[in-house]
């Protein structure tokens, strides 16, 4: 089952990969970040990234963006930094949930 | 450490307020030069300022300003109690930042957490959102959210209700700041925030329902103690006024429009994460020269890269996330509509309209950002610190010092208060001082013991620039620095604007004077102290030679005069009073004084009229037989007879392709596509095309499936679907015509070829779209019979009543056809005005329509047949204008001999150095390089008396950038050599058509004797004695508003008849008011009179129908000052209990401590 899961995830990202240079193509860069939002979503839950993984990639492709910004590549930059945000708002979305289900965890422990 | 929050605010102000000046500019005013005349604005529900209006929100200024007229009554000078409140602002939001970081990060060491206070205090988005932007209610704003966002989040922490009393007491103290909207949301949106995380995170079910009672005592708290502004402002959205500003200052295209602009502007993520506003660090200020380099930028995104470590690393931390979260969420709201997701927060903005205050997210949301940034701040460069072990130190000291030398330096230097003029190269101080005449002439004129306004001349837009020895800019002054109401600016007020814009483009002509009575202005003030080219208004010089023309006609006269005021005194036959009760009514829509009093023959109207808007005017319920109507559109239509001869092929190569027709399987992907390639709404004039584009292609499937022969059922329903697409895109036309006059010529001939497809198809949907077309003032209802050159204007009059009318048309336009409701008419020409016989006319709407013949016999102002330009020989041509602005036409044909554009530039004698009235460029088409067409139009100015047409080079910037980022760009011109021929400018010929009713307005005197006082703004006392049957309208000059009502007492003890007051012309009556400023409201007995004739007169001012005889005692009242008593009496009692319950908690505590 998990290597079915595994497998539809991968033609998923490839076909969703294809859709995404189509979307390049056609100048419709603001469906990319729905897109990501959309599949990152599910590896999360598939894949059981945590809180860390997303957050690692978000800090790590805004670095890129901020190199990018600071030797006057704007557009490029501009794209890179907003995806970096979809990360951020994920990751600390998925650190808040973290939070919760450790407050719960520990009054749990509190309760027995 | 901590010392430095008090310490440095100290240094601050010092620096900037040392030299003794006042500051002042934008929109906030100067309202520290006389504070004690803006807490007597801000007293009541109703200003007197300008032609008066209601006071609202900003009543929850008033407290803020009457305990600073106390300071200023005691002898402590304007700008030290500017200085005392720049401190203060200051302390207290470093204070409150200071303890919101030490509550959610105790362990962090003081030295660290004073960095989270200089961050709040020196980031570049408060540089520029706050501090140089310079809005009182901004900073108080500033001042406030961290305070009130420290205390409730103690309160969550603590569990203790006290402090959602304290949180209450704290927002009633700044309810300055709270004269905003948006801030009212914002603060609640941080309390909703703090409420939900909690909620969220904590597992007790006890602690998540303290939560939301908190919450709510929060709430109810703020209510209670803040009701005196609310009631002001819930009053303001149920009032007239409110329905009024709806419909003629708000669109939510306009504000999608202005947020996607300001998004693209300002919301891009590399620059939001840098908290930088575009404009002002790309503006090339002497301060943002030092802070847009590469390694500032650099060193930038170190801070807000060590904010994203922090999250990442400590995320496991609840008070790193309940910051993080906030802070990374409160980004992407400040980015606006850009992407990603900008589409959730569009949504959002169009579904509630309550979210189009956020019209510019980036200014607003930075609040919340470095609210919540601050404290991340420090404790990341703390625990950086850390991880670098040897070198904490130095992180440390350098971090330090870059937020408080460089991010600090425009607030050291005190350039945060300077704007730059970029082309005089220079920096001017936000540092005013105001001339000593001012004091003297408000005194001179406090002195005249009357009600009256004054008219200022020369009279400009919201803003004003002076040149006094510490020159102002900023939003017009006069309201501020006179203590009498004054028309001085124009404003986006529903009528005020209205009335002023007729007014103002008159300041050089007789007409002018039509206004003075309407308005009650006894005196006129000619200011030469204002740089009226900056402003674009104007010259005084002119103006003065205007004044003296009237000084010597006698409608004026000299009165007094000190420094660079002038003030002319009105003739008293030119002057009406506030309040007077006339019999002289005319029904009209038309707004222009001039206009309307002209054509009637009244000349300058020695007894008071009182003119109705026309839609108050039944058939059923007249005051008045003569009427006026001037058209409410005007408009040129889509003259169909050109292209009634287009065969249906021509039709359908003009229009988009339909391969795959309904019914086909493949048209679902069709319908799909056009979905997804649909522009954004936000870019209307796109979103409009495409859909008119798609629209049409909807008329063509119909066309083809009736053509074959395809199933009565499949047709009916894409003819359905024509209707329902058409239905949804027809609103976008009104707001778009709102906004653009007309629509674009490819959206009216594809209207145009789709009409004709489907009429000639036989469809249903050519009566819909026809109707739809008519209704929208595209096509005329009537059909005019024109050959296919024929352009024609179609005029539409809205009769409100039927009867004999005559058409009156005031200027000459030549030999043109006229039509009326598709019929030809003839008009006969008697002195240079055209009329037409008596006419019957149903009540209803009528059809004016005359041809616009393009090519006018002989009337060019300037005709040149062949001309030979380049860059070193251009064109030069100056012209004098008439007295009022008018529109011009330039049109010729060119061709390039060498270079791709040139400039077309009209510079009028009042135009700022490059800033022409009219500045366009021609440049050579790609696909074609013989003689070509062009032509442009223009309107002058008001007060433009000279233009000067040049045809020069285009200046292009020339940019490079430096290694270490800074660009610098020199301008250059661009090599052209081109011939012109048929070059002509025209003037633009717009006659005024007025439809007049067949009856003449009676000019008997009112035998009726009335005399009136005002109490207070709110309140206007009149003793009327009416003795006959006539219809008569009370007219109060106060702006309309159905707030005002019309009241009949019995007492007659209010009034005394020792003293003889002469109002005006001596037919007001001989009683002075005795009673006392606030003795009305005691009155209980009151009857309401002409409940429902309450009408808008004057164009603004308000009316009411008084037609039987009798002895009346009215009180003209503005009603919503009956809850600001009531709303200021529950505050204070709030106020004080919530006090005194604290107190005592506090004294309590102590006493158990001990």
């Amino acid at each position: 089952m998990k290597g079915l899961i595994k497998f539809v995830t991968s033609v998923l990202i490839l076909l969703s990969s294809f859709g995404l240079v189509v979307l390049w193509i056609f100048k419709l860069e603001t469906y990319f970040y729905w897109w990501l939002l959309i599949v990152w979503t599910y590896m999360i839950l598939n894949l059981k990234l945590s809180s860390y993984h997303t957050l690692i990639v978000a800090i790590s492709v805004f670095v890129i963006g901020t190199v990018l910004a600071t030797v006057r590549l704007l557009n490029i930059a501009e794209f890179i930094i907003r995806t970096s945000f979809v990360f951020w708002i994920m990751g600390v979305t998925q650190a808040l949930i973290e939070l919760k289900k450790r407050e719960q965890s520990v009054k749990a422990d509190e309760a027995t | 450490m901590s010392k430095l929050i008090f310490l440095i605010p100290v240094l601050l102000t010092l620096i900037w307020f040392s030299p003794g000046y006042l500051m002042g500019a934008g929109e906030s005013g100067l309202p520290f030069y006389n504070l004690n005349w803006q807490q007597e604005a801000t007293k009541f529900a109703w200003k007197i300022s300008m032609l008066g209006n209601t006071n609202g929100i900003t009543t929850a200024s008033f407290p803020t300003y009457w305990f600073l007229s106390r300071l200023q009554l005691i002898g402590i000078p304007g700008y030290l109690i500017q200085a005392f409140v720049f401190w203060m602002l200051f302390t207290i939001s470093g204070l409150s930042v200071y303890l919101l970081t030490k509550e959610l990060f105790p362990s962090l060491r003081p030295s660290f957490t004073v960095l989270a206070v200089l961050y709040y205090w020196f980031n570049p988005a408060s540089l520029v959102n706050i501090w140089s932007r310079f809005l009182n209610n901004y900073m108080v704003f500033y001042a406030l959210l961290p305070t009130a966002f420290f205390l409730y989040l103690k309160g969550i922490k603590a569990k203790n209700y006290k402090f959602a009393l304290l949180v209450g007491l704290i927002t009633a103290s700044f309810s300055y700041a709270l004269t905003s909207v948006p801030f009212i949301i914002l603060l609640w949106f941080a309390f909703s925030y703090i409420t939900l995380f909690y909620i969220l995170v904590d597992q007790a079910r006890i602690n998540r329902f303290f939560y939301l009672k908190y919450f709510v005592l929060t709430l109810i708290f703020f209510t209670l103690v803040n009701f005196w502004w609310l009631s002001q402002f819930f009053n303001f959205i149920f009032s007239s006024a409110y329905v009024d500003s709806m419909a003629n200052f708000f669109s939510s295209e306009g504000n999608l429009g202005t947020l996607t602009a300001l998004s693209q502007r300002l919301g891009s993520l590399t620059n939001v994460s840098l908290l930088m506003h575009d404009t002002y660090f790309t503006s090339k200020s002497s301060w943002s020269k030092i802070l847009i380099n590469t390694p500032v930028i650099m060193l930038n995104f170190l801070v807000t890269l060590g904010i994203f470590w922090v999250i990442l690393k400590y995320r496991h931390k609840k008070e790193i996330i309940f910051l993080g979260f906030l802070f990374i969420f409160s980004l992407l709201l400040m980015k606006g509509n850009n992407p990603p997701f900008g589409e959730v927060f569009q949504y959002f903005f169009a579904k509630f309209l309550f979210l189009q205050v956020f019209r510019n997210p980036f200014e607003k949301f930075s609040f919340i950002v470095f609210l919540a940034a601050a404290p991340l701040f420090a404790f990341a460069i703390e625990k950086i610190g850390q991880q670098l072990n040897l070198f904490s130190k130095f992180v440390y000291i350098f971090f330090s010092l870059w937020v408080l030398l460089v991010w600090g330096y425009p607030f050291w230097t005190g350039l945060v208060f300077a704007r730059s003029d970029i082309e005089a190269d220079r920096t001017i101080s936000y540092q005013v001082s105001v001339p000593e005449y001012y004091e003297s002439i408000n005194r001179w004129l406090k002195k005249i013991q009357e009600h009256f306004r004054f008219l200022v001349l020369p009279l400009g837009g919201e803003g004003m620039t002076y040149t006094w020895g510490k020159s102002y800019s900023g939003i017009e002054l006069s309201s501020s620095l006179f203590e009498i109401p004054n028309v001085s600016f124009n404003t986006s007020i529903p009528y005020y604007q209205q009335l002023v814009t007729n007014l103002s483009k008159y300041q050089l002509s007789d007409n002018l004077l039509y206004f003075l009575p309407f308005i009650n202005s006894k005196y006129v003030i000619l200011r030469e102290d204002i740089d009226f080219k900056q402003r674009r208004v104007s010259n005084p010089q002119s103006v003065q030679k205007k004044l003296n023309e009237w000084v010597s006609e006698k409608f004026i006269t000299e009165s007094f005069q000190d420094g660079k005021l002038k003030v002319y005194k009105v003739d008293d036959k030119l002057f009406w009073p506030f309040v007077y009760v006339t019999p002289e009514i005319l029904y009209s829509n038309e707004t222009d004084f001039y206009k309307l009093i002209a054509p009637t023959h009244l000349e300058l109207p020695n007894d008071p009229l009182a003119i109705i808007n026309s839609r108050n005017l039944t058939e059923q319920k007249t005051v008045s037989n003569k009427l006026v109507i001037k058209p409410n559109m005007v408009y040129s239509p889509i003259n169909l007879s050109g292209i009634n001869n287009y065969s249906n092929e021509d039709l359908l190569v003009r229009l988009f392709h339909a391969k795959y027709l309904p019914g086909d399987i493949r048209y679902l992907g069709v319908r799909i596509k056009e979905e997804f390639e649909s522009p954004s709404k936000s870019d209307l004039s796109a979103w409009i095309e495409y859909r008119v584009a798609i629209l049409g292609k909807r008329a063509v499937e119909i066309y083809k499936l009736r053509n074959n022969n395809a199933g009565i059922n499949l047709i009916n329903d894409t003819e359905l679907l024509y209707k329902e697409q058409l239905e949804t895109i027809a609103p976008s036309f009104i707001e778009y015509i709102k906004t653009y006059n007309t629509l674009s010529t490819f959206t009216m001939e594809t209207l145009q070829y789709q009409l004709l497809l489907l009429k000639n198809t036989g469809s249903n949907s050519s009566k819909n779209l026809k109707d739809k077309l008519e209704e929208l003032n595209i096509l005329p209802r009537y059909s005019i019979t024109g050959t296919e050159n024929d352009l024609f204007v179609v005029n539409n009059l809205e009769v409100p009543k039927s009867g004999e009318f005559y058409l009156n048309v005031s200027s000459s336009l030549g030999n043109r056809e006229w039509y009326l409701d598709g019929k030809r008419i003839k008009l006969v020409e008697k002195d240079d005005v055209l009329y037409s016989d008596k006419i019957y006319l149903s009540k209803g709407l009528h059809e004016v329509a005359y041809t616009s013949v393009s090519s006018e016999p002989s009337t060019a102002l300037v005709s040149e047949n062949q001309l030979s330009l380049n860059e070193k020989s251009g064109y030069f041509k100056e012209w004098v204008l008439p007295d009022i602005p008018r529109t011009y036409k330039i049109e010729f044909e060119f061709k390039f001999r060498l270079g791709q554009e040139f400039a077309i530039k009209a510079f009028q004698d009042i135009d700022y150095l490059d800033k022409p009235v009219y500045q366009t460029y021609v440049a050579k088409k790609s696909y074609f390089h013989d003689w070509s067409y062009w032509q442009g139009q223009f309107n002058t100015s008001s007060g433009a008396t000279k233009i000067e047409l040049q045809i020069t080079p285009l200046e292009r910037n020339n940019c490079s950038r430096v290694w270490w980022g800074r660009q610098d760009c020199k301008k250059g011109t661009l090599e052209y050599e081109v011939d012109l021929r048929n070059v002509r400018i025209t003037q633009v010929q717009q006659p005024d058509i007025l439809l007049i009713s067949n009856s003449e307005l009676s000019l008997s005197q009112s035998k009726t004797i009335w005399n009136w006082a005002r109490i207070n703004p709110s309140m206007y006392i009149v003793k009327i004695s009416k003795t006959s049957n006539v219809p008569e309208i009370l007219v109060l000059s106060e702006l309309f508003n159905s707030g005002w009502k019309v009241y009949k007492v019995q007492q007659n003890d209010m009034w005394e008849n020792t003293s003889l007051r002469k109002d005006w012309n001596g037919l007001a009556g001989e009683y002075r008011y005795t009673g006392s400023t606030y003795y009305p409201f005691t009155i209980l007995n009151r009857e309401e009179v002409s409940k429902n004739d309450h009408y808008l007169v004057n164009t603004y001012a308000n009316g009411w129908l008084i037609d039987k005889p009798d002895d009346y005692n009215i009180i003209l009242e503005f009603i919503p000052q009956r809850m600001l008593y009531v709303g200021g009496f529950i505050s204070i009692l709030s106020f004080v209990a919530g006090s005194i319950y604290l107190l005592r908690s506090i004294y309590l505590l102590k006493r158990i401590n001990k």
